[in-house]
């Protein structure tokens, strides 16, 4: 029964949306997750409420997680594709330890943080003070705000310069920069300053966040270029342009705003599966239908396609889902 | 007419939908009060892409949700009965559903007196633009060369879509006018599909941007054009500039028919459910989604929708054991939602009580009434409620 079968790659948001829709589609599901547990990178992040939520969604990851622990999904934890012969409707998957027979598969690989060291001027790895953003969720999440009262997020580490061949906007920075640093306000009375290039706060979602951002934030256009240890802590060198000029200002805390690059497997991944990747690195989705590969029978799902946040990965998800279950009805009617 | 699951509007994300759904073999009719289908495309090319790329997508959301019965011209009417058989007026047409997407979008209204101007012919709005720049009727000619300026985060501030319709119209403007093109806002956003690189493209074709440094520019009418006065420094000299046609961003209200949809809840959660059992909510409605947005919400709604016709999407509902049913009619006539009839069984070979998972909500009164026992609730043993019980009816 090849053709009731799929393959999901990668536990993460949008792999578990998929993988639930799916199954709630009367398919037998393989969830194939290299890590011990299922959630991917949301499950480690903090739910950034004040004193009402903030609509970050960092709950449906682990929301989802519950949902799959109670759903007829197969879950294979330490687990990687190593091989795939076959076509739509019959490929053989074979996974460590196991070979697979699936009508498709929904790539959702996710992404990687983009590698704060990549940028020595802004001190990450030379100063303790520098951390990147993934870090300050890992630490808010398991012992709550750090105790710093003059905290800076840099914007766009990573993001929109195409000499990196990044020229695209990462999506998700501007929104979590923002929600942590209401964050650190409430809880930990911290003055924050967000330094950014253009502030992203579109979207209905950001309605709380952006209008509580303008009174409890100090948000200054203009990216930091250079980070320097001094006895309080670091000094950062920026260019105020709306205010002009050169400016340095001291910080107990700085964060980095890392942007979403390619997770470390896709070349190879692509390679694997004989897919695209695009101009960015991204697995490269069909035009207008984001959710379908370069190849029949393999479907895409969230950021491994290109930057996306926990709710659109949710959706990208369900529409592969949905995706793979017509092409397969078609193929078994066939 | 009967069907699966009726679509409300035939925009891009309603097509989306119906396409999606048709593909899942599902008997599906689309209601759109328009004369046409294709809403913001068909309406405004030019508006939610380039104009080009618009046409392309249209057309091809039209085949794929050809199969659908498209009924344009019928807005959707009022709303009676319950999931699994939904009564819809609309139009001269009835027609019954077991399920309802909900996709009508926003209505865009231009509102000049939000930038301090009065209603003029040289004062459009984003979409009249839009649809200006696609008619070879229109006489735009005559900006040849002139200056034309985008006036975004006013009636909308923080809408992404409109930043994007500025941003592939300022380009459209540039190319087929040669207008010089400005373009005024509190933050440039780019955080959508290709953006940054229309964003690109547009400053490097000469469009000049200008950030208001907290304080929105000032417009005042000159004979045939408007002077503007913008602060890209704070607290530092207006710099000004005279321009020819003011481009202006339009307030944006849902398009939502007069239905009772349940209370509003705080954290809608997954979004794509409305608060009312099987009606779904996708697309500009449900967020302020760009076009590559609306496309892929579209599917996530049939997908959405699809489980809960198949009575899969986790939810609680009752379930016959065909074999020991009675027949006794009991659940039929006590059932609160019309869930239960008489059916024909072909594994166990007889007629039993079945429910329709469409109209089941899982209240469980068939379930205490059914004198045979033959009815319990999926994904809700009688131990868990038993266990529920004895905690004082703390979950864990």
């Amino acid at each position: 029964m090849a053709a009731r079968g799929v393959l999901v790659l990668g536990g993460g948001v949008a792999g578990m949306a998929a993988a639930l829709s799916l199954a709630a589609m009367d398919f037998e599901v393989t969830l194939v997750e290299k890590a011990a547990v299922p959630g991917g990178r949301a499950v480690g992040y903090a739910c950034k409420a004040t004193d009402r939520c903030l609509h970050c969604g960092v709950c449906l990851a682990s929301d989802l997680a519950e949902e799959l622990a109670a759903s007829p999904v197969v879950l294979r934890t330490g687990t990687r594709l190593e091989g795939l012969e076959g076509r739509p409707g019959d490929f053989r998957a074979t996974v460590t330890g196991a070979e697979l027979a699936v009508g498709a598969l929904v790539v959702a690989t996710g992404l990687a943080p983009a590698p704060a060291a990549g940028w020595p001027d802004l001190g990450y790895g030379r100063l303790d003070a520098v951390i990147t953003a993934s870090e300050l969720e890992e630490r808010c999440r398991r012992q709550g705000p750090p105790a710093a009262r003059r905290v800076a997020f840099v914007q766009c580490v990573g993001s929109r310069n195409p000499a990196w061949g990044k020229g695209y906007c990462s999506e998700v920075c501007c929104p979590y920069a923002l929600r942590l640093g209401l964050g650190l306000v409430a809880e930990a009375a911290a003055e924050v300053t967000v330094f950014f290039n253009d502030l992203q706060t579109a979207g209905k979602s950001m309605a709380t966040a952006r209008e509580q951002a303008r009174k409890g934030l100090r948000l200054v256009q203009g990216v930091p270029s250079r980070a320097a240890g001094v006895a309080a802590g670091v000094e950062l060198q920026f260019e105020d342009v709306r205010a002009g000029g050169v400016r340095r200002e001291g910080f107990d805390l700085v964060v980095l705003s890392t942007g979403i690059w390619p997770g470390p497997d896709t070349a190879a991944l692509a390679r694997l599966l004989g897919i695209n990747t695009g101009p960015t690195g991204f697995f490269a989705g069909h035009p207008g239908q984001s959710w379908r590969s370069s190849r029949p029978g393999i479907y895409l799902a969230g950021s491994c396609q290109k930057p996306r946040g926990i709710a659109d990965s949710i959706a990208h998800g369900r529409a592969a889902a949905a995706q793979v279950a017509a092409d397969l009805e078609e193929v078994r009617s066939a | 007419m009967k069907v699966e699951v009726a679509v409300v509007g035939a925009g891009p994300s309603g097509l989306s939908c119906a396409a999606a759904l048709v593909r899942l073999g599902r008997k599906v009719a689309v209601l759109e009060a328009a004369e046409a289908t294709g809403g913001t495309l068909r309406a405004a090319p030019g508006y939610l892409a380039p104009a080009a790329e618009g046409r392309t997508r249209l057309q091809t959301l039209q085949a794929a949700a050809g199969p659908a019965a498209l009924l344009t011209g019928h807005p959707a009417g009022s709303l009676s009965g319950g999931p699994g058989a939904f009564r819809l007026e609309a139009g001269n047409r009835r027609l019954t559903a077991g399920a309802v997407v909900l996709a009508s979008g926003v209505r865009r209204r231009l509102s000049p007196a939000d930038h301090g101007l009065e209603p003029a012919y040289n004062l459009l709005g984003l979409s009249d633009m839009a649809r200006l720049l696609a008619d070879p009727q229109a006489s735009l000619g005559r900006l040849r060369g002139r200056r034309v300026a985008f006036f975004l985060d006013v009636s909308a501030p923080d809408s992404l879509r409109q930043q994007a319709a500025a941003m592939h119209l300022g380009i459209a403007v540039r190319r087929q006018l040669a207008a010089e093109v400005l373009w005024f806002g509190r933050d440039l956003k780019v955080a959508g599909d290709g953006l940054e690189a229309r964003y690109r493209e547009a400053r490097d074709l000469g469009v000049t941007f200008f950030r208001d440094a907290g304080r929105p520019p000032m417009l005042t009418a000159t004979a045939g054009g408007y002077r503007v006065w913008a602060w890209p420094e704070e607290g530092g000299e207006p710099v000004e500039v005279a321009i020819d046609l003011a481009v202006l961003d339009e307030r944006e209200e849902p398009c939502l028919p007069q239905w009772d949809l349940g209370p509003r809840r705080e954290n809608s959660r997954l979004g794509h459910r409305s608060p009312r059992p099987g009606i779904f909510v996708t697309g500009s409605l449900r967020a302020d989604l760009d076009l590559e947005g609306c496309l892929v919400d579209g599917v996530a709604a049939a997908a959405v929708a699809d489980a809960f016709l198949r009575g899969l999407d986790g939810l609680v509902r009752a379930e016959v054991d065909a074999p020991r049913c009675a027949r006794c009619l009991t659940c039929v006539r006590l059932c609160p939602h019309r869930a239960m009839a008489i059916a024909w069984y072909r594994e166990a070979d007889r007629a039993a009580a079945k429910v329709d998972k469409a109209a089941c909500r899982g209240c469980g009164v068939c379930v205490a009434a059914c004198p045979a026992l033959a009815i319990t609730l999926t994904t809700c043993p009688d131990e868990d409620i038993y266990r529920q019980l004895e905690s004082g009816g703390r979950t864990t």
